[in-house]
């Protein structure tokens, strides 16, 4: 399985994974999301190919909030049209991530989240491999994304081991949940606070784990 | 006169004082600030860089701004002064955290966590609150103050009255000696040696009492006593003198001013009976009236207003009584000291055509 495969999965099925960073909040608000069209298209690492898309194109947003629907135009949703989907299939499984953009000291930084499944499995082997996990809490996996052509996306997840130590160290002042017997960490600071967070250590290539780094290449 | 200072004002327990509080407020603090369920090493760091803008001016309020509070002329500056070092130690406050603590400490990562309208409100708590001790500290030693004022004034009416008291000594002294050397002049001899015995009994008295501030209403009577049985010895018949004691007062339990009464009974005799030809009494009564002792001196003398005549048309004898004087003075310095209520009251006695008949001198205390 790919590395992304392996971050995403975990983000979507127990909101945590100890070589990622997590998030209770994500970096972008109403305030600072912004859209960037270059990262929307079908990009492949490995053998796994993901459809991103805004989300007024998918089929969710055609669902939930129909262009009669006056959802659409009430402020609360803007962060659905300035958000992206992110779509793959494996296992006949379909995984969908809500992805949110925001520049921070002039770099791009993403926010990736859970937004669902959708299974073409029957139904009984669906509750067995995922039914009790659907209630977890959704977080957000952060990474800072560079586009150094337009059919290259790189994505630069946070460097948990070099948090952790900060914290440790007792360097880094924000609210944070750690369960060491599980070796799970999630920051659960406000999103004001991430951003300062990020500016503070955005241009810090300890800030970034290369283990996690990972690559897509454009298709379509 | 020196001023002690309490204690609690002096310059190691001030400090005390200050580093109690501000152990106490960071203490508070850290439990405020903490991120986690635990104090963490960073919350110290945060809390102590929070109290390096706040101490600073809580200081200059104090030592700057709070002391021309009592300049009536600056006194208005002192609100806008407060407010101003509220904005600006605020506005430090809130810059460092939010943006200058990147570049003083890159090694740590702390925002401000509230906002700059919050800091400021803040401050301006901390300064009320620390300005509102401060004055109820001042106010404890402006207490202290007025208590070791109302200290300073009782021991400065006490050496008041043990200068009475010895203003009084040689003065009694000085009218016995005159009485024994008349007698020695008559060449009485058998009647001076009675004479000086009383008379150094009485001495021994009055030593024993000078130092004293009150003495039993017993020893004061004996010393009356005393004194009455030598002016008596000296004037023979012309002095007839009487003690009427109420056997139900307890004398010894009574406490009453150093040779209180014995001016009044000196009184009595030089200036109410011996300007009389035919002599006269002096009754001395100790009696119980409701819940206060009265000794009453009484005469059947001349009474006050023909000795004052005789004053002034140089008849009187050349006896200078200053005892009803300093008496007044002992009994309302004794009631400022003992809150024993003690007076004086003077009734001028008349026969039935409204003639003077000598007077009746009352002096009440309180009983207790």
């Amino acid at each position: 399985m790919s590395k992304l495969t392996t971050i995403l999965l975990t983000a979507l099925l127990t909101a945590r994974h100890s070589s990622c960073t997590t998030s209770l909040f994500s970096i972008s608000t109403y305030k600072n999301i912004i859209t960037d069209k270059r990262i929307e298209g079908v990009w492949k690492t490995n053998d796994m190919e993901f459809t991103i898309e805004k989300i007024p194109d998918t089929i969710l947003q055609r669902i939930i909030a129909p262009r009669t629907n006056p959802l659409r135009r009430i402020r609360d949703s803007i962060l659905y049209y300035q958000s992206y989907m992110a779509n793959y299939e494996k296992s006949g499984i379909s995984y969908q991530f809500n992805l949110e953009l925001t520049r921070i000291n002039h770099n791009l930084f993403i926010d990736i989240g859970p937004a669902g499944f959708e299974s073409h499995l029957d139904e009984t082997l669906w509750q067995e491999r995922y039914g009790g996990k659907l209630e977890y809490l959704p977080t957000f996996t952060m990474a800072k994304v560079e586009m150094p052509s337009d059919s290259v996306l790189v994505l630069n997840f946070f460097n948990a081991a070099f948090i952790k130590d900060r914290f440790e160290e007792g360097k880094i002042r924000m609210k944070y949940e750690e369960n060491k017997m599980f070796d799970l960490f999630l920051i659960t600071a406000s999103s004001e606070e991430l951003q300062h967070f990020i500016y503070k250590y955005g241009d810090d290539h300890r800030f970034y784990d290369t283990k996690t780094r990972v690559l897509l290449k454009r298709i379509r | 006169m020196a001023v002690n200072k309490i204690w609690i004002n002096r310059p190691p327990m001030r400090l005390l004082q200050h580093l109690s509080f501000w152990a106490l407020s960071f203490y508070a603090f850290l439990h405020v600030f903490k991120t986690g369920s635990q104090v963490e090493k960073i919350d110290y760091v945060y809390t102590t860089l929070f109290h390096a803008t706040i101490i600073p001016a809580v200081y200059i309020n104090l030592e700057l701004l709070l002391p021309r509070v009592k300049q009536t002329h600056r006194r208005w500056w002192y609100i806008p002064g407060v407010l101003i070092l509220a904005l600006s130690f605020a506005w430090i406050n809130y810059g460092f955290f939010e943006k200058w603590s990147n570049a003083v400490l890159p090694d740590y990562f702390f925002i401000s966590y509230f906002s700059y309208g919050e800091v400021v409100l803040f401050f301006t708590i901390y300064l009320i609150v620390t300005s509102l001790l401060k004055l109820s500290k001042s106010w404890f030693a402006v207490n202290n103050l007025e208590k070791q004022l109302l200290i300073a004034e009782k021991k400065k009416a006490e050496f008041e009255l043990k200068a009475l008291r010895s203003q009084m000594n040689p003065h009694f002294i000085f009218n016995c000696m005159n009485s024994i050397k008349s007698l020695i002049q008559r060449n009485e001899q058998e009647k001076s040696v009675d004479y000086l015995t009383t008379f150094s009994r009485l001495l021994r008295t009055i030593l024993q009492n000078s130092d004293q501030k009150e003495i039993s209403l017993f020893d004061e009577v004996e010393t009356c006593r005393l004194y009455t049985q030598l002016e008596s010895m000296r004037f023979g018949n012309k002095l007839k003198y009487s003690f009427v004691i109420d056997n139900e007062i307890d004398l010894k339990s009574l406490k009453v001013p150093a040779l209180i009464i014995q001016p009044f009974i000196e009184n009595a005799i030089w200036h109410g009976i011996m300007p009389k030809e035919t002599g006269g009494t002096v009754t001395i009564r100790v009696e119980k009236r409701v819940n206060k002792i009265c000794c009453i001196i009484e005469d059947d003398g001349i009474g006050r207003e023909m000795s004052r005549q005789n004053k002034f048309s140089g008849r009187s004898p050349v006896h200078q009584s200053k005892g009803l004087h300093l008496t007044q003075s002992r009994l309302d310095l004794d009631n400022t000291l003992n809150e024993r209520s003690g007076s004086i009251e003077i009734i001028d006695k008349a026969d039935a055509d409204g003639s003077a008949n000598g007077t009746s001198i009352i002096l009440t205390f309180n009983q207790y």
